[in-house]
């Protein structure tokens, strides 16, 4: 019996889940709608506010570079989200952020 | 050979040593071959690595190719070494030395030494140490002794005995003893045995005669004890074997050879259990495991693992044997299995933690995670672990990672 070949073990945490989000004039979220692992939409959730934007470009050297356009919003009900709008793509998504360790 | 009851400096050391061991051993299994030309090849089959006296006085050397070695004598047999039998063989001789003294030193395959002082009440001539040696030694492996005041002395004298028989060498004349010695057999590196031949040396008898400070001058500490031993004052002492702790072992034959690596497994499997069920390993911790196996054409393969703690549990035991063998390259099917566990030591020989309560929660939770992966064929816990911490993207920060203890 041969020794079986490892399999990868390690799984991101974190990793971003793909949003319905509508924009407005400026482009900026004004509702959005989850869609669960099967695909079932959820009910739209109004953004209340937008509190922060930011833009985060990693590897721009390089062809699979990414831009992403972030923005820390309030939900109706005063639940707070963050979504990025992937700037290749125009898809937008849901990922909790916090402060990278320095 | 004197038979005279010796001083005690006369007789401090014996040395035994079968010349040629891969070969005798294999003499001794074929009695048929006695008298015949025989020569005993390499693992490749390629090259001649010992030959029998009746061979070479046919012209037949070793590291001949094999072709030409039959070209010169046609009714040449061509034996290949079988490394099981010669450690069985090696472990005979120990044995044989361990009748006369408990300091037993194998230096190496076919040379054993034995520490004599002290058993000069037990076998007062040196005719009684022999036969006592030789009562454990099969006489076709053609055993030769001698014993010395020194230990340098008795291996030449063992080197010069005729076939079965002895020589010893009081302390007074161990110097001309070793005088005609080829310098070769010093205890020196090949590299400085060939400065010395440059020099115009060749026997110890001239290596004696330069005073010991231009020796060691040239050659350093281990020239100094090389011109001790080429005096008859070898200085180095016979080193023991260090004293084996307690340890079971369980053998196995197969019969047929096992060949596949799940029938293996599945023989090791029973004889861990059968290990761990004998009275001495009761409520034991092991600290090493070894094991050997011997193929149907008597290659050996051995593995020893020293365990990073004791374990006395044995589903960890068995992921230890089973990690070794599934990572084994067997040099053939086998037919002959030893389990070992060796260092054997009490409960109480472990280190009691601390945080008590924290390590038997732990344990549980290593035992409920075992028998899940068991079932799932993966464990079905994770770890987070920090990748890149600082990067802006979160989902290169953490992962899981499996836990697997």
């Amino acid at each position: 019996m041969r020794p079986s070949i490892a399999r990868p073990s390690l799984r991101p945490i974190g990793l971003p889940r793909p949003v319905g989000v509508r924009v407005d004039r400026d482009s900026l979220p004004r509702a959005l709608v989850r869609t669960d692992a099967r695909g079932n939409r959820g009910v739209e959730a109004r953004v209340e506010s937008v509190e922060e934007i930011w833009r985060v470009a990693e590897a721009w050297w390089r062809e699979a570079a990414q831009a992403r356009t972030y923005y820390r919003v309030i939900l109706e009900g005063g639940r707070p989200s963050t979504l990025f709008r992937d700037d290749d793509s125009g898809a937008w998504f849901e990922q909790p952020y916090s402060a990278a360790l320095r | 050979m004197p038979t005279a009851q010796p001083d005690v400096q006369s007789r401090s050391v014996a040395c035994l040593a079968i010349p040629s061991l891969a070969l005798h051993s294999e003499l001794v299994e074929r009695p048929g071959l006695a008298g015949a030309p025989v020569a005993l090849s390499d693992e490749a089959r390629s090259r001649v690595v010992e030959v029998t006296r009746e061979a070479r006085l046919r012209g037949v050397r070793a590291g001949m190719t094999l072709r030409d070695a039959v070209g010169l004598c046609p009714t040449l047999s061509i034996l290949e070494a079988r490394s099981a039998l010669v450690a069985q063989y090696a472990e005979a001789l120990v044995e044989a030395m361990s009748a006369v003294s408990p300091f037993v030193e194998e230096s190496e395959q076919g040379v054993v030494f034995a520490d004599l002082r002290g058993t000069d009440g037990l076998y007062p001539r040196v005719e009684d140490v022999r036969r006592a040696v030789f009562a454990g030694v099969p006489p076709r492996l053609s055993p030769q002794l001698g014993i010395a005041g020194a230990r340098f002395t008795a291996y030449v004298a063992a080197r010069r005995a005729e076939p079965s028989d002895a020589v010893h060498v009081p302390a007074q004349h161990a110097a001309g003893f070793l005088a005609s010695e080829p310098i070769a057999r010093l205890p020196l590196p090949v590299e400085e045995i060939e400065r010395l031949r440059m020099l115009g040396i060749s026997t110890c008898g001239e290596f004696a005669a330069f005073p010991r400070h231009a020796v060691e001058a040239q050659f350093g500490f281990e020239g100094g004890v090389a011109w001790l031993a080429a005096r008859g004052e070898d200085p180095r002492p016979v080193r023991p074997r260090p004293w084996v702790r307690e340890r079971v072992v369980e053998v196995a034959q197969a019969d047929p050879p096992l060949v596949s690596r799940e029938a293996i497994l599945h023989a090791l499997e029973q004889m861990l259990g059968r290990a761990l069920r004998q009275p001495r390993a009761a409520h034991r911790f092991v600290r090493l495991i070894r094991l050997r196996v011997e193929t149907e054409r008597g290659a050996l393969w051995e593995r020893e693992q020293a365990l990073r703690e004791p374990l006395g549990d044995r589903g960890r035991l068995w992921t230890v044997f089973r990690t070794l063998v599934e990572y084994a390259e067997f040099p053939g099917p086998l037919s002959l299995v030893t389990l070992e566990l060796g260092g054997l030591t009490e409960e109480s020989g472990r280190q009691h933690s601390l945080f008590v309560e924290q390590m038997r929660r732990r344990e549980q939770l290593d035992e409920m995670v075992r028998h899940l992966k068991v079932r799932f064929g993966e464990s079905p816990l994770a770890r987070v672990v920090e990748v890149e911490p600082w990067h802006r993207l979160p989902e290169y920060r953490r992962a899981l990672l499996e836990y697997d203890p």
